[in-house]
């Protein structure tokens, strides 16, 4: 269970602060599947980056499975991320340089799997993202939606069990949305927590619970 | 094809433009390298070819006062020791070359009559002597025999195949041309012929008598391949110099360079700037290099990858490109020293100073690198994502 206690997060100095995140509390159970949504600017990415913990609150504590992650050290915080949660992002995030497959392993290579292991799991998640065709392509050789699945198919195939999606759907035309958030469902019934940011309302709909932001708090 | 070349060098452009950065700055080390070695080599192949030129002057020390100092003498012990230790000449090639003297005894014959004349006879090559003429040029070839003789001599020439001839020593002579006199008694009995012509009609113990102490003080110019090859032969001839009582002085004043050494400092010089520019430009392409792979190391933290985890790589790729320009560079450096005949000794490059060098030099591209690569893990993880 993720649980959040009074985060806020600022900017700036005294003067001329900005409370990008403002006192959040939530609670998040395992196996969620929950949308963030709000106005542009009103901290739904920041308060994502804290949860995936590649940004650190102000103040506040955050939870997960009452182990206090914003305590941790930096190293500490570091294996914790790499063993729990993976991003998927608006812009997918890939490595220009490195194909789908190679893409793909960036986790597992994280976690030192052995090379069988690797093979396995790269596999399986690229037939389950139909992409097994495209391993040895690299992203500027595949269109948007194919590349927001290598994307989703390297998060799954980090085997972390939390999900953080920042607006998977942004850069995607309505196809290839609705596609996005099938496969976003079927990972949430894989038994992952899934947490999305986003815009777009027919992504909230499919999603559990919906936490609305406003200048970052929340309103309802 | 296109797969695995880009597999190697993931990023192919801008490992291409940072394997070309280091094979210029390896390349022109290398040179570097081989240049500061002209110092420390003997061997004058080695050497990158420059000439160096030195005036000395020979003293006679103390001649008046020294009365047991017989003049003869002095003169034999001279010529004898120079002749026995340097059989081969060159140290009277050396003292000689370009220097005046008077030669006594040489045979002129001009078709029936026969004389034996003294003349003032100058040896030395037209860079040298500028002397004014009244007809033809100062114009020496090695394998061909010309004289610039003086106005008395002219009695000797004859003409043959429509070229005028002096015969001397009973060897026939192309006269090139007829000195100006400037004595004010008119008479001018002078020859000038290059050192190797001269050596064709004197007998190499008449060669001897070019050290001629008439003439005083000596003056001699004498040119090398290099400057320590001259000290060495300055100090020998210091050392005979000083057992026959005589002394010379180097004109400091009058040292001068060849051109073609002065261009070889410019171009040790401007090598030695290109190498330093070449470093900088190293370090511009792994910034850029790095600033390209800035986003991949943001997606691998992400990923929870450690600091540690992700210099590792960079170093990785950093050091594929590297050994790739080293072994490049090698490869245009045997290309570039057959195109220009150096010698393919290993032991030009690595001489004492120049091991420094080589470390230098892969110390500061490794420190390059680590530089850039703390630059990278100041940059946040959120901004790292944000850039292209
Ligand atoms: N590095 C930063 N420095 C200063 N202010 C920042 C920084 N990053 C974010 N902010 C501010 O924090 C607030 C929240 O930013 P955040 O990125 O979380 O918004 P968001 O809800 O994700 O917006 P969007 O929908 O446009 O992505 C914004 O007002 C932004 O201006
Ligand atoms: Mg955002």
């Amino acid at each position: 269970m993720i649980k959040l206690e009074n985060i806020v997060k600022t900017y700036g100095s005294k003067e001329n602060r900005t409370y990008a995140v403002n006192e959040v509390s939530m609670n998040i159970d395992d196996g969620e599947f929950v949308s963030i949504m709000g106005k542009s600017g009103s901290g739904k990415s920041t308060i994502l980056n804290i949860i995936g913990c590649i940004d650190s609150a102000t103040s506040g504590t955050y939870y997960v499975d009452d182990i206090c992650v914003s305590d941790m050290s930096i190293g500490k915080r570091k294996k914790f991320l790499r063993e729990n949660i993976s991003f998927i992002f608006q812009d997918f995030a890939l490595i220009d340089d490195y194909t789908v497959y190679e893409n793909i392993e960036v986790p597992l290579i994280a976690k030192g799997k052995s090379r069988k292991e690797k093979k396995a799991t790269i596999k399986k998640y690229m037939n389950m993202m139909g992409i097994e065709k495209l391993a040895r392509k690299y992203p500027n050789q595949i269109s948007g939606g194919e590349k927001q699945r290598c994307a989703i198919a390297r998060a799954l195939a980090s085997g972390n069990s939390i999900i953080l999606a920042d607006e998977p759907t942004g850069a995607l035309d309505s196809e290839n949305s609705k596609n996005v958030i099938e496969i976003l469902k079927q990972v949430n019934k894989l038994g992952k927590t899934v947490i999305v940011v986003t815009h777009d309302i027919n992504v909230a709909n499919a999603t559990n619970r919906i936490v609305k932001l406003k200048d970052g708090r929340i309103v309802e | 094809m296109y797969y695995y070349v880009k597999k190697y060098f993931r990023s192919i452009l801008t490992s291409i433009v940072l394997v070309i950065s280091l094979v210029m700055t390896i390349f022109t080390t290398i040179n570097v390298a081989r240049i500061n070695s002209i110092g420390d080599s003997t061997d004058t192949n080695k050497k990158i070819g420059y000439k160096y030129s030195i005036d000395f002057r020979v003293h006679k020390i103390n001649m008046e006062e020294s009365e047991n100092l017989e003049y003869e003498d002095t003169i034999d012990d001279l010529n004898e020791s120079i002749v026995k230790e340097f059989s081969n000449n060159d140290f009277i090639e050396l003292l000689s070359i370009f220097s005046c003297n008077t030669i006594q005894y040489v045979e002129m014959n001009a078709g029936e009559g026969v004389s034996k004349t003294d003349v003032e006879m100058y040896i030395g090559n037209s860079e040298i002597i500028e002397l004014p003429l009244v007809k033809g040029t100062i114009d020496f070839e090695v394998d061909k025999l010309v004289a610039v003789i003086g106005n008395d001599l002219v009695d000797y020439v004859y003409e043959e195949n429509n070229k005028e001839m002096i015969n001397l020593n009973d060897i026939p002579f192309e006269v090139g041309g007829v000195l100006k006199t400037t004595s004010p008694s008119g008479k001018d009995n002078r020859i000038i012929v290059s050192y190797e012509n001269m050596k064709r009609f004197l007998q190499d113990y008449q060669l001897d008598r070019i050290v001629n102490y008439d003439y005083f003080p000596e003056y001699c110019v004498c040119t090398n391949d290099s400057e320590m090859k001259l000290e060495s032969d300055l100090e020998k001839i210091n050392e005979y110099l000083n057992s026959v009582n005589c002394y010379f002085e180097i004109d400091e004043v009058a040292r001068m360079m060849d051109i073609e050494y002065l261009y070889s400092v410019i171009g040790k010089n401007v090598v030695k700037l290109i190498n330093i520019v070449c470093f900088f430009n190293v370090f511009l392409v792994v910034l850029i290099w790095i600033k390209h792979k800035n986003k991949e190391f943001a997606i691998r933290k992400t990923f929870g990858y450690s600091t540690l985890r992700i210099y590792g790589q960079v170093i990785y790729e950093y050091m594929k490109c590297f050994v790739l320009a080293v072994i490049l560079s090698v490869i245009l450096q045997i290309i570039y020293s057959f195109i220009k005949s150096i010698p393919l000794d290993l032991s030009i490059y690595v001489s004492n100073g120049n091991i420094k060098t080589i470390i230098y030099t892969f110390v500061i591209l490794i420190v390059e690198l680590l530089v850039n690569v703390l630059y990278i893990s100041k940059i946040e993880t959120i901004n790292g994502m944000k850039s292209k």
